[in-house]
């Protein structure tokens, strides 16, 4: 009896200092800030949108305004729920800061955004920052994003000039077969567009040499064929294209839709196409 | 020691109070949505659940980009609509909230015939399946799609 009293004695102390030590936290303006930052976060993940979006603004204004990092961390949620204009302010302001926010404000902008002249231009000035170094950016790398960017944006010449720098930096200092598959699958896209069908092929087929399972190379590679009136082997890959999509292969993303992503529907509209172009 | 007891004490019958008036505040929103959401009214980010679509994505942007003309949005400017909205567990849809901005990211205001043709185009469309949980649990899920529009023309529909 004695011992439960004392530890029930020691709990009630302990919670006092806890609830004081909360209080006292309470009167510092950066950990005020820190609480509404994390409260109003949690909310937006949890899709209570707009009181979210109030509670974390209030506590990123103020004394932690100037912290770069943290402007960029609210911008995540708030780029995750569409709220356009919280995100962009707080990376505009990250970007001040620290310079090296770039990296994944142009990450963002290409990916969640799709804005892709504003992309090109920051991963453009976060890539000079550096030069003469292919730097790493959110795990991807700076020139095959300025390459998907340039792709976007209709500049195929300037998309495979990208795509080469990165391929070759990475096959020279760790080995091709550490190189991203879909860099092949964007660069040979490009090659797609400026009806380089052969250089086209070489590189769906250096992407099916380093993952066989490509769904996208085959399609894609089916669709150079059919430009060159090879029928037969367009037939071959749309097939073997199909057979891996019915098995649910392709590339995807949770958040949003990838660059390179190929729908069953297209792969069967292709198909049907070459079924009647046998027929004729 | 008895008086730090009640301090103690009222201090966390005041916080339970607040937790709990904050929380019926919160959710009162969700109880009074127009769509029924299961359970308590939690809901998870889209990407949290695996598909929801029917068919896929590309046919939801396919829905809203031939079923948009150029005198749908009867406007030169280049902007971004956005709609909120939340799918309860049986792939149901509702409590739509639009917000549209310029292509700098600043908010503006558009006319409301522009935001209730997007509405009404996704509330017509009805191809959706219960958003699963990685558990294989039905959902309630918030989610949102954006529109840029350009010369009076979808050039993207994200996030996916």
């Amino acid at each position: 009896m004695k011992w439960l009293k004392i530890t029930y004695n020691v709990l009630t102390v302990s919670l006092a200092c806890v609830i004081l030590l909360f209080c006292a936290s309470l009167a510092f303006p950066v950990t005020r800030g820190f609480y509404f930052l994390s409260i109003g976060g949690q909310l937006c993940y949890n899709g209570f949108n707009d009181i979210g979006s109030s509670i974390s603004h209030y506590g990123i204004e103020g004394e932690l305004s100037d912290i770069a990092e943290l402007q960029r961390s609210f911008s995540v949620q708030h780029t995750k729920n569409g709220n356009y204009h919280l995100a962009i302010k707080a990376l505009e302001k990250a970007k001040e800061l620290d310079p090296e926010v770039k990296a994944y404000y142009g990450w963002v902008l290409l990916y969640y955004y799709r804005d892709y002249e504003r992309a090109y231009q920051i991963l453009d000035e976060y890539d000079r920052l550096s030069p003469n170094f292919s730097d790493p950016v959110v795990g991807e790398n700076v020139n095959y994003l300025k390459g998907l960017a340039q792709l976007k944006r209709g500049n195929a010449k300037l998309a495979i000039h990208e795509f080469t720098t990165y391929i070759d930096y990475v096959s020279a200092t760790a080995g091709e077969e550490w190189v991203d598959v879909y860099a092949f699958i964007n660069r040979g896209t490009a090659h797609l567009k400026l009806a380089e069908y052969t250089a086209a092929r070489q590189d769906f087929k250096k992407a099916i040499k380093h993952y066989d399972e490509c769904t996208e190379a085959f399609y894609l590679m089916a669709q150079s064929y059919l430009k060159e009136e090879k029928v037969d082997s367009a037939k071959q890959a749309i097939q073997k294209a199909n057979s891996l999509m019915e098995r649910g292969w392709k590339h995807e993303i949770n958040y949003v839709e990838s660059f390179h992503e190929i729908y069953p529907q297209e792969v069967e509209r292709l198909r049907q196409k070459l079924k009647s172009r046998l027929l004729k | 020691m008895r008086t730090l007891k009640w301090i103690v004490f009222s201090f966390l019958s005041l916080l339970l109070l607040g937790v709990l008036s904050f929380y019926l505040y919160l959710y009162q929103s969700r109880w009074t949505a127009d769509i029924d959401l299961c359970g308590w009214g939690k809901t998870f980010p889209y990407y949290v659940a695996s598909d929801y679509y029917q068919v896929n994505f590309l046919d939801l942007k396919n829905h809203f980009i031939s079923n948009t003309k150029s005198s749908d949005l009867n406007t030169k400017k280049d902007f971004i609509i956005r709609i909120r909205f939340l799918m309860n567990c049986n792939g149901e849809i509702g409590q739509f909230k639009v917000k549209s901005y310029d292509f700098d990211y600043r908010e503006i205001d558009l006319s409301p015939t522009i935001s209730k043709h997007f509405t009404d185009l996704l509330a017509n469309y009805q191809k959706w399946t219960p958003p699963l949980l990685a558990n294989g649990e039905a959902a309630n899920i918030h989610a949102f799609y954006s529109f840029r529009i350009k010369q009076g023309e979808i050039i993207e529909v994200l996030p996916k």
